[in-house]
């Protein structure tokens, strides 16, 4: 017990406090929003509630969640963040894979040809007129492919590839093995834990992208779920800016209906994270190349 | 593509030729798979970028981009020539440099903070609510930033108060709004910036931290002198990646933390470019600020790329 | 693109040819046109060759059982908020099967395109920037709808509206005046507006508690309302520490309100308010004056020290913090707040009361709220215009707007002494609550003709409060003259909105926020900023438009 102890430096305790330090102003604004959903009206109004509810009470959540179009919605947002991740996680990583050869014929072009996208762009009516001429106005593709690659996500997932032993490579090519081989046999395995990261970032990107759903989808019963709460959310800030116009007959939105609405918005993709966790580990293969 | 050479250069040009086709055929897969990559990048990128010409028009969204006006340089003259949008590229640069000189160090080491943590349940725990902050909606957050950092009775005043301080300004004066932003970016970004260096974390090699330990080096120095170096390319890369957007800015952030006494500071590209959309231009010039951005962004990018490889790392390119 | 050329074409063509018909065929078809108009009267048969004549020589019919149209389909906008009950969506509820209903009498579809509110504008402008735009689009901004017509988008709907047996029963609703809101100087009628029936805007609240307590006088002077204050701030009868006295909901915005009534000079000429009411910093020295007094209240701790931080008036209300403050006439009920108080609080007490003396001639000014709402545009690539104004038109009519905002009787109301009282407030709440207001064009707010229905209404959706809702309004237009801010903007104004605005927010508050001493100094370098900015052209266009009428 005594060694333990003296084991135990001060450097880590520090560390343990300042991490809990940390956790806890992060999850405190959280908590925040949880606890106004859950409140009732007239507490929330008074700016009394921190992180415990007052009058704890359910009717945000119903209010929201009784809506067919709430749930219509959700199933568009995870039918979308599902195949839109796979998708853009099948398209990273080939063109990660393929440009992270050094000696790849024309690789710094197409490098180049992709990087270049990062910063010019046509905009959002010219992308829309393009989107809406391939026939894929109204459809839920439209959710899915335009935003199939992010630059961003290919250039960390190629630095990785990159950087995976070239040793091991090496050994696969005399062994025989093809690019794609090595590929799934090899590169993948080891690059769980990129993948897991890849993958969250493009379904934290498809699940809070409501832009996309604004432009292309016109039946309301494709809206996704960004886009069904965003109202919530936002009806109150343009009455103030237009004066009484708009307001005149239009109901006010409590502050707990907006909160639940964050809170039903952002719970699903949460979760995510934690069940992710457990591909950050090492890869398999790691400590396989002797000497 | 037939071409009349004649003796060594001949001989010389087949064979590079020959060379050339090798590599276009050992590759093969390669460019397979960048066959559908590419189909993508000119459907969905490239073939809308035709609407970067209407920062060269006096862009009509009922004429469209064919029969709009072209004004050549008009628009960029007309942009350039308010004093209001220097402004706002100032604070842009100054805001993003300073929350970068402070994130960006600061993510990497709590991400090495986490990495030392031995307990996997606290390790897993604290990193699944770290990046909760990410997915609060600035709408939220500046209604926080608000309660907390009001001089009248915001909480954090409150503790300052009580210790016998006097009320600080954290939203009504430029200065202290530059901390108040940067903190609710930092707190905001922190645990989320955290992950990709925790992915790379986990691709170290065990043997050499035992055969660090065994050497006798103490915490900093095993942290210093193998941890880093082995998640340097991550580092650079990101590194790279945060410079070269040192030319734009979120909207929500400095609209909603910012207000009207902090206009000198809280004013950058992206809140000039939501005034703007009120007049009539409002398209043209966007894409003329827009395109300005990129071209100074794509600059810096190849500025850093180049930097980068000088020292002796992987650029991006 | 092509498409708008050659309806455009079309359209001139047309026009051309009924203008030559029309002078031509008039005597000798006089006969004819009486009595087919007697059978139109009497059916709704389908009479396709008279009324093709008829179209000749007439115009379009708009008047809702004018026209028997051919299987038509109109695409009309309407905004979704999210509020959609269960089993029903925006675009597809009893309501557009009601008005399809009706609509379907006179052979025309009404088909819904919803539009997320809180994005409309991004959406409407990709919609029209593809062609793929709805034959009725909606904004409550008139700049921008005023930029839509002026960039070439939008049809002039003169011709639609104008003639005598055209869109009857929606310029009955809508009056003359109101239509003519939106019609430009060569007259052109670029859009159709909704009416504001009643235009009763902004209201000065006091904590009548305090007041009572501490023996004093409604305020009448703007001295007066110092001297309350500064008793609310330092004798507060509740004894709270953390009072602000003043506060208003126009501190941070740009919009005129009842207190500036009380300082400024150009109230008392109607057209030289018209033309300083665009910034009257700039012009109005008793504009100088409402912000010095602001300025004094700032320093002296009798308004909150950040007041510009985020938009908390909603808050300090319900807390029972806030002394005095201006509002919407009905804001204390409609946002609730005063039941919040209450609930906490019960012995506060919030009333409304009227606008303060002005300085300089000691009279009342109020402010009221123009006679419009909602601005309804077809742009040029609808076919049918003339089946969406027929829309508009039944929508005016009892059968249209009446049942839309009030539904049907004996399901969601009955009649007392003429007026429509709820039977289940909730059940009107979820069955047609959350959507007539979007639907009904028309009008804002609701199908009244006569502003006090407008009051009625309020009271009776405040029950407890009908008296203190007549008192809101009572107050609300008490003043020897109201103003409404024209909506008059110079083309000048549009170009230089953002630098002025620009000036504005930045001097503004450093004139209100400075030390005394520094004030005058700050004003000068305000007028200056704006001056820069432009205001000199605009003062110039607008002098020009307001001394012209």
């Amino acid at each position: 017990m005594p060694e333990k102890l003296k084991r135990m430096d001060v450097a880590k305790g520090i560390m343990y406090l300042g991490i809990v330090f940390i956790v806890a102003i992060c999850v405190y604004p959280f908590l925040n929003v949880l606890a106004y959903s859950f409140s009732d009206r007239v507490a929330v109004m008074s700016g009394k509630v921190t992180v415990w509810p007052i009058h704890f009470q359910l009717d945000a959540y119903k209010e929201i969640l009784k809506q067919a179009q709430v749930w219509a919605a959700m199933r568009v947002s995870v039918i979308v963040t599902l195949s839109g991740t796979l998708l853009g996680l099948l398209m990273t990583v080939c063109a990660a894979y393929a440009l992270s050869k050094p000696d790849l014929r024309g690789g710094k072009i197409f490098t180049g040809f992709i990087l270049f996208t990062m910063y010019f762009g046509g905009g959002i009516i010219p992308t829309f007129l393009v989107v809406k001429s391939i026939g894929l106005y109204d459809s839920l593709f439209a959710l899915v492919l335009p935003s199939a690659m992010n630059v961003f996500n290919f250039i960390v997932m190629r630095t990785f590839f990159r950087n995976i032993s070239k040793e091991l490579k090496e050994a696969a090519l005399i062994d025989g093995a093809g690019d794609i081989t090595i590929l799934i046999k090899i590169v993948l395995p080891l690059s769980l834990p990129i993948l897991a990261t890849i993958g969250l970032y493009y379904a934290v990107d498809y699940w809070n992208d409501y832009f996309s759903a604004l432009l292309y989808i016109q039946t309301p019963e494709k809206f996704s779920l960004q886009l069904r709460l965003r109202q919530i959310l936002f009806a109150g800030q343009l009455d103030q800016m237009l004066g009484s116009a708009d307001s005149a007959g239009v109901k006010i939105m409590p502050e707990t209906l907006k909160m639940a609405s964050i809170v039903v918005t952002t719970l699903p993709i949460i979760v995510i994270y934690p069940w992710l966790q457990k591909y950050f580990v090492k890869g398999v293969m790691v400590g396989s190349v002797k000497g | 593509m037939k071409m009349k050479v004649k003796g060594k250069e001949g001989a010389a040009a087949v064979n590079k030729k020959k060379n050339l086709n090798y590599y276009l055929w050992r590759d093969r897969w390669m460019y397979l798979l960048l066959v559908p990559i590419l189909i993508y990048y000119i459907v969905f990128k490239y073939a809308p970028m035709f609407g970067i010409v209407m920062a060269f028009q006096d862009y009509n969204i009922f004429e469209g981009v064919l029969k709009s006006k072209f004004v050549g340089l008009d628009i960029f003259r007309t942009v350039f020539g308010k004093t209001q949008f220097w402004n706002s590229i100032r604070n842009t640069l100054v805001l993003n440099l300073l929350t970068l000189l402070v994130n960006f160090p600061l993510t990497i080491i709590l991400a090495l903070m986490l990495n030392e943590i031995t307990s996997m349940k606290f390790k897993k725990m604290s990193q699944s609510l770290l990046y909760l902050p990410h997915f609060i909606s600035w709408v939220v957050v500046a209604g926080i930033a608000e309660n907390l950092f009001n001089m009248t009775n915001g909480s954090v005043n409150n503790i300052i108060k009580s210790a016998g301080g006097s009320a600080i300004p954290f939203l009504s004066s430029n200065g202290w709004w530059i901390v108040t932003y940067i903190t609710c970016n930092v707190w905001k970004g922190i645990g989320w910036g955290t992950i990709i260096y925790l992915a790379a974390l986990t691709g170290i090699d065990e043997s050499l931290y035992e055969a660090a330990y065994l050497d006798g080096a103490t915490r900093f120095q095993r942290i210093a002198y193998i941890t880093v170096p082995m998640i340097k390319p991550v580092i650079v890369t990101m590194l790279i990646l945060s410079v070269s957007k040192m030319m734009s800015i979120g909207l929500d952030a400095p609209l909603l933390l910012g207000n009207n006494k902090v206009m000198g500071i809280s004013e950058v590209i992206s809140t000039y470019v939501y005034r703007i959309g009120i007049q009539n231009a409002e398209y043209s010039m966007s894409t003329a600020i827009g395109l300005f951005q990129s071209v100074v962004n794509i600059i810096i990018l190849l500025l850093a790329d180049k930097f980068a490889k000088a020292i002796g790392e992987d650029g991006i390119l | 693109m092509k498409k708008t050329i050659a309806l455009g074409i079309a359209g001139i063509m047309l026009i051309s040819g009924i203008l030559t018909g029309c002078g031509k065929a008039q005597e000798t078809s006089n006969e004819s046109l009486e009595a087919s108009n007697e059978t139109q009267e009497a059916s709704n048969e389908i009479q396709a060759g008279s009324d093709e004549s008829q179209e000749e020589k007439k115009g379009y019919q708009t008047t809702y059982g004018d026209k028997q149209f051919d299987n038509v389909t109109i695409n009309v906008e309407v905004f979704d908020r999210s509020s959609a009950p269960e089993g029903a969506t925006v675009v597809d509820n009893k309501w557009v099967d009601y008005i399809n209903q009706e609509m379907n009498k006179v052979g025309i579809n009404v088909n819904f395109v919803a539009v997320p509110r809180g994005e409309e504008t991004t959406k409407i402008q990709v919609m029209m920037a593809s062609g793929t735009a709805p034959d009725l689009i909606l904004t409550y901004d008139r700049s921008l709808a005023e930029s839509y017509y002026a960039k070439g988008g939008i049809v002039a709907l003169n011709d639609y509206v104008d003639g005598e047996d055209q869109a009857v029963n929606l310029k009955k609703y809508i009056t003359e005046e109101v239509l003519d809101m939106c019609r430009n100087d060569d007259g052109e009628l670029w859009a159709i507006t909704a009416r504001r029936v009643n235009t009763a805007k902004k209201n000065l609240f006091i904590r009548k508690d305090w007041l009572d307590k501490l023996e004093m006088d409604m305020p009448e002077t703007v001295d007066d309302l110092y001297n309350v204050l500064k008793a609310f701030k330092e004798n507060n009868p509740d004894g709270k520490k953390d009072v602000v006295a003043f506060s208003s909901d126009t501190l941070s915005y740009s919009a005129y309100g009842v207190m500036e009534g009380a300082f400024m000079e150009s109230v008392e000429n109607e057209t030289q308010f018209n033309i300083s009411s665009y910034r009257p910093i700039y012009s109005d020295d008793g504009y100088v004056e409402y912000l010095r007094f602001l300025n004094k209240l700032y320093n002296e701790g009798l308004m909150d020290p950040e007041y510009y931080v985020g938009n908390s008036l909603n808050e300090l209300i319900v807390n029972g913090r806030v002394g005095f403050f201006e509002y919407g006439i009905n804001d204390t009920i409609g946002k609730d707040v005063l039941k919040s108080l209450q609930a906490s609080e019960p012995e506060a007490d919030i009333v409304s009361l009227p606008p303060l003396k002005n300085v300089n001639d000691g009279k009342q000014y109020n402010i009221a709220d123009n006679g419009n709402g909602i601005y309804v545009l077809i742009p040029k690539t609808c076919q049918n215009v003339d089946a969406v104004i027929t829309y508009l038109d039944w929508m005016a009519t009892k059968d249209g707007g009446y049942v839309i905002n009030n539904g049907f009787e004996g399901e969601h109301y009955q009649l007392e002494d003429g007026i429509p009282m709820a039977i289940d407030a909730d059940y009107n709440d979820k069955d047609k609550n959350w959507i007539n207001f979007d639907l009904f064009l028309v009008g804002n707010g609701g199908y009244f003709t006569d502003p006090q229905d407008v009051v009625d209404a309020n009271a009776a959706m405040a029950p407890g409060y009908e008296e203190y809702v007549y008192e809101n309004y009572k107050n609300a237009v008490i003043g020897d003259i109201i103003y409404a801010t024209p909506t008059y903007v110079s083309p000048i104004q549009v170009e230089c909105h953002t630098e002025i605005k620009l000036a504005q927010d930045e001097n503004q508050i450093k004139c209100i926020t400075c030390k005394p001493e520094e004030f005058d100094a700050n004003i000068a370098v305000y007028r200056e900023a704006l001056k820069n900015a432009g205001m000199d052209k605009v003062l110039e266009e607008r002098t020009a438009y307001f001394t012209g009428k």
